[in-house]
């Protein structure tokens, strides 16, 4: 095998590689949003906080849910306000403030 | 996912401090729709401890409410018990909506105030003016850091021994609800009061104050005071002429009342002395014809002796007047009546003409005031 080749054959590799990173990276839990009010419940092997969740989806306008007749919730306003719960296996209301695909960690 | 039945929208606005730094944390605002009454209403602590977890920031959820606000609900938010102007707002179809900014009310501050009357010096003294009134200033600056509209500005000035809020008093609590204010005085935030009092002749001596109030047109007042003292103040008034009525010489005349006013703010005695002429000329009255002696001229401090009487009779009750000055008990407190004087006393004068004198008779007495003893 020549210099050439080899260096095809390691470029051919290197692609196929690197396409595979980038398959990987996507690879994460997703579901599609309306915009305006989606009602979901979401099942996460492990929990994310609401604020990282509005930091991975920046469409997300609000995020709540009700407990003993109260609404809990968090904004993204001036800079995140509300209470900062963890993500679990619960209802949801999101507010999306355009049509989007809920990123969601793997 | 499962698609399940919840919904919120949240109303999220901030609450600025106060501009004197009172933190809206903590505070509590309310929020309903007008539509509906305030009976329905949802309520957020501001600040850290509330829903927002944020400094100044609250955050409601108006879909709580007994009649959940919808698209085009017009809702109104304000601050519990805390003057700030309400925020009204309509909500909208997106995910949350700040309400417009509100802040925590400033009261008005004020910043100097001072009383006395014209005299410069000695300074916070005021010097009242026997049977008739001091003009009493009470001088004052306000800063509205809000520039609210000021209102309902108010002025007492009253003795240590009155209260604020006490009825009006010639003695010791007087009021001015119509101060004149000089909005064109110092900074855009400064407003000048000045509020006078007609302080009478029988006010108290002693400690005074002028306590002033003012409102902002959010209703929150703000206070400040200042104290001085009103000097005692000893005066008596008298009739001007005493007019004898008498017939014939060798007579006893007539018992004449003559009323002793008390024209300041402490009890007073009385100094007495008589001349005909000039002082220490030893008459009570000088004629036309022969001259009356001073001894003749005779007076009771205390108790009206009415009817003819003879000389001998007269020299038992009354006093004979003197060239000299003589001190005399007389105990005649000062004015504490506004609507009649009460500060007034009689004393009783008779006169024996002696024979051969006759025409017009003229003398003089003169009173004076004194604090201390007298017999």
């Amino acid at each position: 095998m020549d210099y050439k080749t080899a260096f095809i054959i390691f470029a051919f590799f290197s692609a196929f590689a690197f396409s595979f990173m980038i398959i990987s990276s996507k690879d994460t839990f997703s579901v599609s949003l309306a915009e305006g009010k989606n009602q979901i419940r979401i099942n996460l092997s492990e929990p994310v906080y609401a604020e990282t969740l509005i930091k991975m989806n920046p469409g997300i306008e609000a995020i709540s849910f009700t407990e003993e007749n109260r609404t809990v919730g968090y904004v993204n306003v001036f800079q995140g306000v509300g209470k900062n719960f963890a993500v679990t296996d619960r209802e949801y209301e999101i507010i999306a403030s355009k049509s989007m695909d809920l990123v969601l960690p793997s | 996912m499962i698609q399940l039945a919840s919904a919120a929208h949240f109303i999220v606005g901030r609450v600025g401090d106060s501009w004197y730094g009172e933190s809206a944390n903590g505070k509590e605002v309310v929020l309903w729709n007008p539509s509906n009454g305030i009976d329905d209403n949802l309520t957020d602590t501001i600040g850290p401890t509330g829903n927002s977890g944020a400094d100044n920031i609250y955050m409601i959820d108006c879909e709580m409410l007994s009649t959940p606000c919808i698209v085009g609900s017009e809702i109104r938010v304000g601050v519990v018990d805390y003057s700030a102007y309400d925020v009204n707002l309509s909500v909208t179809g997106a995910g949350y909506d700040v309400a417009p900014n509100m802040s925590l009310n400033s009261k008005p501050n004020v910043t100097s105030i001072s009383v006395d009357d014209a005299i410069t010096g000695p300074s916070n003294e005021i010097d009242l003016i026997a049977a008739s009134k001091r003009n009493v200033i009470c001088e004052i600056v306000v800063e509205e850091y809000d520039k609210d509209a000021l209102q309902n500005a108010a002025a007492e000035f009253y003795h240590s021994s009155s209260y604020i809020g006490d009825s009006d008093d010639n003695n010791s609590n007087y009021r001015n609800a119509s101060c004149f204010k000089d909005e064109s005085y110092g900074t855009e935030y400064e407003t000048k009061f000045l509020c006078g009092f007609d302080v009478l002749y029988y006010a108290n001596p002693g400690t005074w104050a002028c306590f002033f109030e003012v409102e902002d047109n959010l209703s929150v007042s703000g206070n400040g005071s200042d104290s001085t003292s009103v000097n005692t103040l000893l005066s008596v008034g008298v009739q001007d002429i005493i007019a004898y009525e008498i017939s014939d010489a060798d007579e006893i005349s007539g018992e004449v009342e003559v009323n002793i006013t008390n024209y300041g703010n402490i009890m007073v005695n009385l100094s007495v002395r008589g001349y005909g002429e000039s002082l220490e000329d030893g008459l009570a009255m000088k004629c036309d014809i022969k001259n009356i002696s001073i001894e003749h001229e005779k007076y009771n401090f205390t108790a009206s002796n009415p009817g003819e009487l003879s000389l001998g009779q007269a020299d038992a009750v009354y006093t004979n007047l003197t060239s000299d000055t003589v001190l005399k008990k007389f105990n005649l407190d000062y004015r504490t009546d506004d609507d009649a004087n009460d500060a007034v006393n009689s004393t009783y004068w008779r006169i024996y003409v002696p024979i051969g004198a006759s025409g017009g008779c003229n003398g003089n007495i003169v009173f004076g005031a004194f604090q201390g003893a007298g017999n």
